[in-house]
C-alpha cells in the first residue's frame, strides 16, 4: 500500500498551525447579535412568573425568549440516528428547570456587554423544588422529575418517567444464581465512576444567517450536522429544505458535540429577528450546562474455577442521566455489550439495570460510551479474583478471554437500543496484544511491586478492552467522488472531521484505491448542502464505515475512468491498465494520462461530468482489541501516584495513518489516565457543580504524562477499508482498570470509587495499616 | 480610551473600554487565530506574545498593552510553517485549536532557551493544555523542530 | 468586571494619590486574578512606568521590586542560589509561563491568597515588605495584620545569609493550586517551618522552630517530634482539594523531609 499505513501528515495541520480562519466563531458574521443564556440558579425549579420587560427594552437588545415564546414540542438533543433510542424529554425552552445551568431565557443583543447587562434585568420567580441529587436515590422516589404528559420514548426502551427512570434493560444468558453457586471462588464488589467532563479546548459554538437565498445557515462547532439540521426542523418545526448546516473546523469534541447545544437557540433567534446571531459558550457552560459522561454504579459478581477458569459474570448497573435521558439506554448498554464479550467462554452472564434521572448536569456521549465505566468494573473485579484464586492476572485473562475465531452470544442479544448482531471475530490478536504488552513493560521482572525506597514503591497492572467499529445496520456514510479538468478528485464526504483527522485518513483510503497521491483528493466535509449523508463522528464509525463508503464511491470512480479511456483509446475495457496517472493497453503502446482524459472528457469530445457516489451501512462492528499494561509510582506517605509508563498494544486492523492512529490511542490513554487520577467531580450540597473551571477541573498537563509506549498488531480486517477497523475510542477504555490494578499490585489498596486521588490512596493505606 | 498598539510590526491605534481584554480587541481587529479556551489562565488557547513573552490574552486589560508590542501567530508565520512540518511528521496536530498558542510559546522558548531538554519544554510549555494529543508526539515534534532551529543557526 | 478609567501613573506619588481618591480605586499589579475577584473598579491604577520590575544585590541583602513577574523570579540566578533556591522553584512551579509572565510578586503578596505559592517561602525568608508611605513589615507579620493597607508596596527585601530551604508544592496536577505548601529554612540555628495553602494563608509553626533552635543533634527523633509539634500548632482546614486530616498528615511528612534537607546536604 502506498498511501494507506504511511505516516502522511493531515492535510490541514499547517493552515490550523498558523492560524487561518477555521473553527465555527470565525465564521461568525461581523455583525450577528450576540446571544446570552439565562441559565437556572436552582436545580429544581418551576418558573412561577418571568417578567422580560426592562430586559427587552434595554437598548441594543434585540430580542428576549422564554418558554412563552415556543410551542411544546419534546424532542432530544441526543444527536442519534433517527427514530432516537433516547427518550423525547427536552424542549427548547420548559417552565420547569432541572439543574443549575438548565436554560430559563435567551437573550440577543447588540454586543456581549449589553447581553448580558440584560440577562441581570430578567426577573424570574421560581418555585423551588426539592431536587434529587443522589441517582441512587432517584428510582421511584416521591419527587418526579419529569411529570409532563408529552415526553414519550420512539420505541421502547425501558422508559418509566414516573419512576424517575430514562431507560431499563435486563439480559441473562444461562442461569446465573446455579452457575455462581457451582463455583469455587465467588467474589463481590461495587464500582462508582464520576461524571466526566469532556474539556474539549473549543467551548460549544455556533452561528447562525440567512443567506441570498433566504435559508438559515449555520455553523456549527458539532459531531453531527446532519442529525442537527434534522431536530432543528423538527424542534423548531422550520422546514428541513431550507437548513443548512456547515461544520468547519472543530476544536475536539470526544462526544460532548455529538448532541445539540446552542444551535436551537441561535436559530430561533436568526428565525425570529431575521438577522445573524451566534453564540458561544463560555468555559463555566460548557462545564454546567452541556454533557457530561455518565455516572455509574456497577454490582459485580464474578464465579471461577479453583483452576481459573471463568464460569460467570453478574454485572448490575446503575446509571445517573442527569436532568435529561440523552444516550441514556445506549451508553449504558454498551458499559455491556462492549465490555462482556472479553470473557466469552462462561456459562452464564447476566447485564441489567437503570438509567434514572436526576438534577445534575445531563450525561451524554463520551469517548469510550459505557466501556470505560464497564471496563473500570469488570477488568478491577477480575484482579480481585485472581488475588484470590492466586493467579497471575496475565495468565487468567490469557486463559479466559476472547480468541480470533470465536464469539459471544451478546452480540445478537444486546445492540444500540435494539436486539445486536451476531458475529465472529475474524480479526483478534488480543493473545499478541497481551504477550507484547507484557515485554514491553517488563511484566515478569516488575509483577506485582518494586520497592524503590523507604516512601516509593511500583507496581505494574493490566487490564483488556474491546470497542466497536460503527452501529451495524445503522450507522451510515457515504462519499462523492468527482473528477475535475486537470486529472484530479473532489472527495465529497458528510464524515465529520473534528480533530480525530478524519478528513486526512479518508483521502488517504480514496488516493489509495484510484492509485493517486493525496495531493490529487480534495476533501470537502459536513456540509449538509454540499455533501452527502452520514450519520457523524461517534461510535468509532469514520474509518469503517465512512471509509467503507470511499472505497466504495472510488471503485465506481475508477470503473467509469476505465469506460472513458477505453472509448478514447478504442480498445476493450477489459485491456485498459490504470496506474493512476495513466490508462494504456497491455503492451503500453497506446495511451492516455488522466489529466489529458478529463480535459477531453470536459472539453473537447462526448462531454460528461464523471462522479460517483459510495455508501456504506456495516453488517458487523468488528471490534478493536488492546491491552493496557500501567506502572505508578506511589509515596506511600502521602498517597502521591503517578503513572511513569502508560504500554498499550492495539489491534486495530490496518492502520490507515499510523501516527494520526497513535494520536488517537494516545489522546485516549491520557483522557483515560485523567479519569482514573485527577477529574474529580465536585457537587455542593446545593446541587452546584463546584468543579466548572479549569481552575477546579483538573486534566492531564504535560507534567503528569511521563511515557506512553504504543504499538500496533499486525492485523487485517477483511471487512474493513484496507483492512481496518475503528481506534477513536479503544485507547480510552483501559486506563482506570489498568492503573487501579497497578495501585494495588504496589499498595494492596483498592481504589473502587474513581478518581484515585492521592487523598482516597492516602486513606487506604491508614485503613489497611490499622487492620495488620 | 485610545491605545496605541504595534500589531505584529504594525503600529495600530484602536478605540477601547477601559476593562477590555486584549482577547476581545484583538478578535474586533479581525486576528481570528487568537481564541478562547477557558476564560480563567489555565489552558493557554489564547496566548499571545507582548514584548515577545508569552502572556493570556484573556488576562491582560488592553490598557495595560497601550504603546506595546503585540504578536500573533501571523507574525511568526515562517516559523509557525515550519513547527508545523514537524508536527505532520509527528502525527502531533489533530484538533489545531490550541496550536496557534502553542506555536508562539515554542517560539517564545527557542528565543529564551534555544536548546531546553525535554524536561524544560514540559515545564516551559505546561500552560498550553491539549486534550487531543497525549502530549508525547507534541514533544518529539517540538524538540525535532527546535534541534533543526539550532542546527540552522550554527550554519 | 467593570473598570470605569484606566491610567499609567507617571510616578509613585501619583499612584499613591489615585489610590487615596476614590474607595473603589485599585491598583493593578499584573492582572492576572483581576478577572477571579470580579470587582467594580473606578480608576484602575497600573505601575508599569514606575521602574518596580527589578532584582538587586546590594551585598546583604536582595531587592526585589514589587512589579516583578514570576517568571524573572523563576529565571533569575541570584535567587536561584540564596536559601537553595526555594523562591524561584515556588515561581516556576505557578500556573504556565502566560501565568508567570504577568503576575508579580507585589500582586502575590498584596492579595493575601491562600493558595498563593510564593507566600510560603517568602515566609521561610524572612522576607521584609517595603512600602511607599507605611511602616516595614515581615511577610508574616503583613499577613496577620488586621489593617487594610492600602498603600503601594514598592519592594520585598531578603537579608542574605549561610541560609538553606526546602519548598515542595503538593497538588493534584501540575496547574492545580496546592493541597499544601511546605517550606523549611535554616539560617544556622535559626528554622523556619512555614505552611501554605493549608487552605488559609501562610503560617508560621514557631513551636517547633523553637524546639529545634534548643536542640543540639537534629536526629530522626527530633525530627519526627518537631513535625509532631508542627502540625499540632498551625491550623488545617478542609476545601474540594483536601481534608484537614490528609492536609495535616501531608505537613508532618513534607515538614520532616524538609528538616532533613536543610539540615543534610542532599536538597
Amino acid at each position: 500500500m502506498k498511501v494507506v499505513n504511511q505516516k502522511i501528515p493531515s492535510i490541514d495541520g499547517k493552515s490550523l498551525m498558523m492560524g487561518r480562519i477555521a473553527y465555527s466563531d470565525d465564521f461568525a458574521d461581523s455583525d450577528s447579535l450576540v446571544i446570552k443564556v439565562l441559565r437556572s440558579p436552582h436545580p429544581f425549579a418551576k418558573i412561577v412568573a418571568i417578567d422580560v420587560s426592562s430586559a427587552s427594552t434595554l437598548p441594543g437588545v434585540e430580542i428576549v425568549l422564554t418558554y412563552a415564546d415556543f410551542n411544546r414540542i419534546p424532542f432530544t438533543r441526543a444527536g442519534q440516528g433517527y427514530p432516537e433510542p433516547s427518550p423525547h424529554d427536552k424542549f427548547v425552552l420548559d417552565e420547569y428547570v432541572r439543574y443549575i445551568g438548565d436554560e430559563v431565557a435567551i437573550v440577543a443583543a447588540v454586543d456581549e456587554a449589553t447581553a448580558k447587562e440584560a440577562l441581570k434585568l430578567i426577573n424570574v420567580e421560581y418555585q423551588v423544588m426539592e431536587p434529587i441529587l443522589d441517582f441512587e436515590t432517584a428510582y421511584n422516589n416521591p419527587i418526579v422529575l419529569h411529570p409532563e404528559p408529552e415526553i414519550h420514548e420512539m420505541f421502547p426502551i425501558g422508559f418509566d418517567p414516573k419512576k424517575n427512570v430514562a431507560a431499563e434493560y435486563h439480559m441473562e444468558i444461562g442461569d446465573i444464581e446455579t452457575a455462581l453457586k457451582q463455583c469455587d471462588v465467588v467474589v463481590n464488589e461495587t464500582y462508582y465512576t464520576q461524571a466526566q467532563a469532556h474539556a474539549m479546548m473549543e467551548p460549544h459554538s455556533c452561528n447562525a444567517r440567512f443567506d441570498h437565498l433566504n435559508r438559515l445557515v449555520i455553523y456549527s462547532s458539532t459531531q453531527t450536522p446532519f442529525h442537527i439540521r434534522r431536530i432543528i426542523s423538527q424542534a423548531l418545526e422550520f422546514p428541513i429544505s431550507r437548513i443548512r448546516v456547515i461544520k468547519p473546523r472543530v476544536g475536539g469534541g470526544f462526544g460532548g458535540k455529538q448532541a445539540v447545544h446552542g444551535e436551537l437557540i441561535a436559530a430561533s433567534v436568526t428565525i425570529r429577528t431575521g438577522k445573524p446571531s451566534k453564540l458561544v459558550y463560555t468555559r463555566k457552560e460548557v462545564f454546567e450546562s452541556s454533557y457530561t459522561r455518565h455516572p455509574m454504579r456497577f454490582d459485580m459478581r464474578l464465579g471461577a474455577m479453583k483452576d481459573g477458569t471463568l464460569k460467570a459474570i453478574d454485572c448490575q448497573v446503575l446509571s445517573d442521566t442527569g436532568a435529561y435521558g440523552e444516550h441514556a439506554l445506549t451508553v449504558f448498554m454498551v458499559a455491556g455489550s462492549k465490555v462482556l464479550p472479553l470473557y466469552n467462554k462462561v456459562d452464564s452472564v447476566r447485564f441489567g439495570g437503570k438509567v434514572v434521572y436526576t438534577n445534575h448536569t445531563p450525561a451524554g456521549a463520551f469517548r469510550g460510551y459505557g466501556a470505560i465505566q464497564g471496563n473500570f468494573a469488570l477488568e478491577s473485579v477480575i484482579d480481585v479474583l485472581c488475588h484470590k484464586l492466586q493467579i497471575d492476572p496475565v495468565v487468567f485473562r490469557q486463559k479466559n478471554m476472547m480468541k480470533e475465531g470465536e464469539s459471544s452470544p451478546i452480540f445478537a442479544i444486546m445492540g444500540e437500543g435494539t436486539e445486536g448482531t451476531a458475529m465472529t471475530m475474524d480479526t483478534c490478536k488480543l493473545d499478541y496484544c497481551v504477550k507484547r504488552g507484557m515485554e514491553l513493560i517488563g511484566w515478569k521482572t516488575k509483577y506485582p511491586r518494586q520497592v524503590i525506597s523507604e516512601d516509593l514503591v511500583r507496581g505494574v497492572g493490566m487490564a483488556i478492552a474491546m470497542q466497536g467499529s460503527g452501529i451495524p445496520l445503522i450507522d451510515m456514510g457515504s462519499a462523492i467522488i468527482k473528477l475535475n479538468d486537470g486529472g484530479f478528485y473532489n472527495l465529497l464526504v458528510g464524515a465529520t472531521d473534528i480533530g480525530q483527522k478524519s478528513d486526512t485518513i479518508l483521502a488517504q483510503i480514496c488516493a489509495e484505491e484510484l492509485e493517486t497521491t493525496i495531493d490529487k483528493i480534495i476533501v470537502t466535509s459536513s456540509d449538509t448542502d454540499l455533501t452527502p449523508f452520514d450519520t457523524g463522528a461517534y461510535a468509532s464509525s469514520t474509518t469503517y464505515v465512512s471509509g467503507n463508503a470511499v472505497v466504495n464511491a472510488a471503485k465506481a470512480m475508477k470503473l467509469l475512468l476505465i469506460e472513458e479511456a477505453a472509448k478514447i483509446l478504442k480498445i476493450n475495457k477489459d485491456k485498459i491498465i490504470f496506474d493512476g496517472s495513466s490508462f494504456s493497453d497491455s503492451e503500453g503502446k497506446i495511451k492516455i494520462s488522466l489529466a489529458d482524459l478529463s480535459n477531453r472528457l470536459y472539453y473537447n469530445e462526448n462531454q460528461k461530468q464523471l462522479a460517483t457516489t459510495g455508501s456504506f451501512v456495516g453488517h458487523k462492528s468488528p471490534p478493536p482489541f488492546m491491552a493496557g499494561f500501567a506502572e505508578v509510582e506511589i509515596d506511600i506517605k502521602t498517597g502521591e501516584t503517578s503513572v511513569i509508563n502508560y504500554v498499550s498494544v492495539v489491534d486495530c486492523g490496518t492502520t490507515i495513518n499510523p501516527k494520526l492512529a497513535q494520536g488517537q490511542v494516545e489522546g485516549g490513554i491520557v483522557q483515560g489516565i485523567g479519569m482514573a487520577l485527577y477529574e474529580e467531580v465536585n457537587v455542593a450540597k446545593s446541587g452546584k457543580l463546584i468543579t466548572n473551571s479549569f481552575l477546579s477541573y483538573k486534566i492531564p498537563t504535560r507534567l503528569e504524562i511521563k511515557n506512553l509506549v504504543t504499538e500496533f498488531a499486525d492485523s487485517y480486517e477483511e471487512s474493513g477499508p484496507f483492512g481496518a477497523k475503528s481506534v477513536a475510542e479503544i485507547g480510552i477504555d483501559t486506563p482506570p482498570a489498568a492503573i487501579m490494578n497497578a495501585i494495588y499490585n504496589a499498595i494492596g489498596v483498592r481504589i473502587n470509587v474513581l478518581p484515585a486521588t492521592p487523598e482516597k490512596i492516602w486513606m487506604g493505606i491508614n485503613k489497611k495499616e490499622k487492620k495488620l | 480610551m485610545k491605545i496605541e498598539l504595534t500589531l505584529n510590526g504594525r503600529k495600530i491605534s484602536v478605540d477601547i473600554l477601559p476593562g477590555e481584554y486584549l482577547i476581545e480587541t484583538l478578535r474586533k481587529c479581525n486576528i481570528h487565530s487568537v481564541r478562547r479556551g477557558c476564560d480563567t489562565t489555565n489552558c493557554g488557547v489564547c496566548t499571545i506574545l507582548l514584548d515577545g513573552k508569552p502572556v493570556p490574552s484573556c488576562s491582560v486589560l488592553s490598557a495595560q498593552a497601550d504603546h506595546h508590542q503585540i504578536t500573533t501567530i501571523e507574525g511568526i508565520a515562517h516559523e509557525a510553517e515550519k513547527l508545523s512540518t514537524f508536527f505532520g511528521k509527528e502525527g502531533a496536530d489533530q484538533c489545531g485549536y490550541c496550536n496557534p498558542a502553542l506555536a508562539l510559546s515554542v517560539y517564545a522558548l527557542m528565543k529564551e532557551n534555544p536548546h531546553p531538554t525535554s524536561a524544560e519544554i514540559d515545564e516551559y510549555l505546561i500552560g498550553n493544555l491539549c486534550r487531543c494529543s497525549g502530549y508525547k508526539n507534541q514533544n518529539k515534534a517540538i524538540m525535532a523542530f527546535l534541534a533543526e532551529e539550532a542546527r540552522m543557526e550554527e550554519q | 468586571m467593570k473598570i470605569e478609567r484606566y491610567v499609567k501613573s507617571p510616578s509613585i506619588e501619583a499612584a499613591f494619590a489615585s489610590l487615596h481618591e476614590g474607595t473603589n480605586n485599585k491598583i493593578i499589579a499584573g492582572g492576572a486574578w483581576l478577572k477571579l475577584t470580579d470587582p467594580t473598579i473606578d480608576t484602575a491604577i497600573d505601575l508599569s512606568l514606575l521602574n518596580l520590575d527589578f532584582i538587586t544585590d546590594n551585598g546583604k541583602e536582595i531587592e526585589i521590586g514589587a512589579m516583578t513577574t514570576l517568571h524573572t523570579l523563576g529565571r533569575n540566578a541570584i535567587l536561584n542560589k540564596i536559601y537553595d533556591g526555594i523562591l524561584s522553584r515556588a515561581a516556576m512551579q505557578i500556573m504556565g509561563i502566560t501565568v508567570r509572565n504577568i503576575a508579580t510578586i507585589g500582586g502575590c503578596i498584596m492579595g493575601k491568597f491562600g493558595f498563593s505559592d510564593i507566600l510560603t517561602p517568602l515566609v521561610a525568608m524572612d522576607a521584609l515588605l517595603i512600602f511607599h508611605q507605611h511602616d516595614k513589615m515581615t511577610v508574616v507579620e503583613f499577613l496577620n495584620t488586621k489593617e487594610n493597607i492600602r498603600d503601594i508596596l514598592v519592594k520585598v527585601v531578603i537579608r542574605k545569609a549561610n541560609t538553606r530551604g526546602y519548598f515542595r508544592k503538593i497538588a493534584l496536577t501540575h496547574l492545580d493550586f496546592a493541597v499544601l505548601n511546605t517550606a523549611v529554612s535554616r539560617n544556622g540555628s535559626e528554622f523556619r517551618i512555614v505552611f501554605g495553602s493549608r487552605p488559609g494563608v501562610s503560617t508560621r509553626a514557631y513551636k517547633a522552630e523553637n524546639f529545634l533552635k534548643e536542640q543540639i543533634k537534629i536526629d530522626e527523633d527530633v525530627m519526627n517530634k518537631a513535625v509532631e509539634i508542627a502540625a499540632a500548632e498551625c491550623q488545617f482546614g478542609s476545601n474540594q482539594r483536601g481534608s484537614a486530616e490528609y492536609r495535616q498528615s501531608l505537613a508532618k511528612v513534607y515538614a520532616k523531609r524538609g528538616i532533613k534537607a536543610v539540615t543534610t546536604n542532599e536538597n
